[in-house]
């Protein structure tokens, strides 16, 4: 079976579509959002909307999701607190209990999906080098485990003797995954991109090969950077997508 | 991460997806090969399944699914074909073809060689090398023994257990290193544990070379405690053990072996070029040597090379260094060149030689068969003594001087027969990255169907950029 990971979407729509489009040309069967559906970006309900009509889509609470709601809210920058302010009001009542439903981790198909790491989730912690990928891995439980919320996708994989590597996918490469090693599989992001790539990034598992393709989806993406401009959310915001960092 | 693995071995007799196995042939340390036989598959066929013990080093387990997994992606050109594989959680094995030839392991009992049954014999493995660069693959443990041939003698590159795929997890442990691998064919970088440099293989084939050539090692007995000898001491010059290898030889084995990689080849497929175009290797001081340096030389290597970063050399795909040595190949018909045709072919030629100060060039023109109406035979015009085939290489020449490209950067050569198929021919053979051609002005755009750049264009392995003058044009208008 072959499943579709996408994180931080930032409600993305025109990047989330585009994802769709590719992952169906795929035959993906199932999907798993890792979480940051919402903030910085435009469309925060309508891509919420696209993200929960997903085939057996299994979704994963963001520290995005958790700034709606909890104590996060108040370390956040300014600019970041209007974003989360502007985009709680452009959500329902019901959407919003959606959102505060999400779990912070969860496994599927004997996989560790989450936001950050796995090794306190709640923390919100980045996965920036190796020694912090062998603790996700340690903590996970599971061979595998998929992460976002550094924008940025990256393969840690544990040798036989226990060193941690990394290698950094390019677009469209097929990564294949060994019997005895350990994997933190970084989606990258969908709606907002920090590799100095603009293309829309997600990763799709497939479980009989064992293999994971990494793909890149270019997006009309001036078009969401003016829908953002349009709204009065800050211009960073708009300007980061076509640098893609 | 645990050793233990709830798994079993393939045993003796049983039959596993089909797989009848009859006969252990083989047996190392880590692994067993067996004779095995499927109702589907009339051709002798290997099993290959590591052994199982109570505690089976998770390192050795990789380095069997790091070669499953390259046969299974090579899908069996230069190397064995792969029949079926077991799951790897339950019962690893895969299963191949069986590649009966030893032509080479055969040769090196006979070495030394004469120099062109090395070239016959090598030829082939070089192009083997250079194909498994191109799917950017290192093999790291090229030796006589790893190297088969088929029954129709295409040579087969085997045993990819310590191999690197670059952008692949690279799974290869200090647990690997205390495998046996044979120290006579490690590259000084692998010393320091590098592993993506594709220029690793360069040096084998030249430890390869070294044995045909001389019937000796480069470094007699290498072992864990003297192989970093190899850093700072050269090998004996092949001449110096054996009179009859000829000059160019001696430059391309010794540049081969040097102990910086970018001193070596850049590409496999040069070599291969060198030992088919002797008279086009540059000869330098390599080739004349004739013993050992001296102490001095051997101090001042030791002082620098063990210090030497060899880290920053290897970081390019070995796929993107195939790219900085361009072998380019010009199909030039200077008689029916215009002048402005013949300028706008040398401008985009100098375009691609300043590009890349790597690339070499072939440049080729070939008569068609009429061209010997009343010149004599075909015979005496490929023995390369015939007034015409003197004349055509002469404005060839000519026609090149304007651009003062070194003369090892271009060779020059004039064949008879059909065009499209000889300029495909000698791009297969020799693995040309890109042809430059000419369209004349009988093969206008009306008429391309069926002329020798539509016919190139359709069956070439590489680019093809067909240059045509904006004067003909505007004339043809």
């Amino acid at each position: 079976m072959k499943i579709a990971i996408i994180s931080d979407l930032h409600s993305n729509i025109e990047a989330l579509q585009a994802c769709l489009s590719k992952a169906g040309a795929l035959h993906v069967e199932q999907y798993v959002c890792l979480g940051d559906i919402i903030g910085y970006g435009p469309n925060p309900a309508e891509t919420l909307e696209m993200v929960r009509s997903l085939p057996k889509v299994v979704v994963i609470r963001g520290n995005h999701e958790e700034a709606l709601f909890g104590p996060y809210y108040k370390g956040l920058r300014p600019h970041i607190q209007q974003t989360v302010d502007w985009t709680r009001a452009q959500l329902s009542a019901q959407q919003l209990d959606y959102l505060k439903s999400l779990p912070l981790q969860q496994t599927v198909a004997g996989v560790t999906m989450v936001h950050a790491t796995a090794d306190k989730p709640e923390r919100w912690a980045y996965l920036y080098n190796t020694e912090l990928a062998g603790e996700c891995m340690q903590a996970s439980g599971t061979r595998l485990t998929f992460v976002g919320h550094t924008h940025q996708p990256l393969v840690y994989y544990e040798t036989p003797t226990g060193e941690v590597k990394y290698l950094t996918p390019q677009a469209g490469l097929v990564v294949p995954i060994y019997q005895l090693g350990r994997y933190v599989i970084n989606v990258g992001s969908v709606g907002q991109p920090r590799d100095d790539n603009s293309a829309a990034s997600f990763v799709v598992y497939d479980t009989d090969e064992q293999e994971l393709e990494f793909c890149r989806v270019p997006y009309e993406y001036p078009i969401t950077a003016q829908k953002i401009i349009d709204r009065g959310l800050p211009v960073l915001f708009a300007e980061r997508l076509g640098k893609g960092h | 991460m645990t050793d233990e693995i709830d798994i079993r071995e393939v045993s003796l007799g049983e039959t596993i997806d089909g797989f009848h196995i009859e006969d252990c042939i083989h047996e190392s340390q880590v692994s067993r090969l067996y004779r095995v036989s499927h109702p589907k598959y009339d051709i002798p066929l290997i099993m290959k399944a590591p052994k199982i013990t109570v505690i089976l080093p998770s390192s050795v387990f990789a380095g069997f699914e790091t070669e499953m997994r390259i046969l299974s992606k090579l899908r069996g050109v230069y190397t064995p074909k792969v029949y079926g594989k077991g799951d790897l959680a339950t019962a690893p094995y895969y299963v191949m073809e069986y590649i009966p030839g030893t032509a080479l392991q055969d040769a090196i009992k006979r070495a030394p060689l004469s120099v062109d049954e090395l070239c016959h014999l090598m030829t082939p493995v070089c192009k083997a090398v250079h194909d498994l660069h191109r799917h950017n693959i290192i093999h790291l443990d090229l030796k006589p023994d790893n190297i088969r041939n088929r029954a129709d003698g295409q040579v087969v590159l085997l045993d990819f257990g310590t191999a690197h795929q670059a952008r692949q997890p690279d799974m290869y442990t200090v647990a690997h290193e205390q495998q046996p691998i044979t120290m006579d064919y490690v590259a000084p970088e692998q010393l320091f544990g590098i592993r993506s440099d594709s220029r690793s293989d360069i040096y084998a084939i030249g430890v390869i070379l070294y044995e045909l050539a001389t019937g000796q090692m480069p470094f007699p007995g290498a072992n864990l405690m003297t192989v970093r000898k190899r850093l700072y001491v050269a090998p004996k010059p092949p001449r110096a053990i054996n009179p009859q290898v000829p000059a160019w030889l001696q430059e391309v084995i010794l540049r081969c072996l040097e102990v910086r990689p970018n001193e070596r080849f850049t590409t496999a497929k040069q070599i291969a070029y060198s030992l088919a175009h002797p008279h086009m290797v540059q000869l330098t001081e390599l080739a004349s040597r004739t013993r050992r340096p001296g102490p001095i030389t051997i101090l001042k290597n030791w002082a620098t090379n063990r210090e030497f970063n060899f880290v920053s050399m290897a970081e390019t795909l070995p796929q993107t260094r195939l790219t900085t040595a361009p072998h380019i190949l010009i199909a030039l018909k200077l008689a029916h060149a215009s002048e402005e045709l013949k300028a706008a072919l040398r401008d985009t030629v100098l375009k691609i030689a300043r590009g890349e100060s790597h690339s070499y060039f072939t440049c080729m023109s070939i008569l068609p068969k009429e061209s010997f109406a009343g010149s004599g035979s075909v015979d005496d015009f490929v023995n390369l003594s015939h007034p015409k085939h003197i004349q055509v290489q002469a404005e060839l020449r000519h026609w090149l001087e304007p651009m003062k490209l070194a003369k090892s950067r271009v060779n020059i050569q004039v064949f008879y027969g059909d065009p499209a198929g000889e300029i495909v021919n000698y791009a297969n053979q020799f693995a040309v990255d890109h042809i430059v051609m000419c369209a004349h002005r009988s093969e206008g755009a009306k008429n391309m169907v069926g002329s020798v750049p539509q016919r190139v264009i359709a069956d070439a392995p590489c680019s093809v950029t067909i240059v045509r003058s904006r004067q003909d044009k505007i004339k043809q208008v």
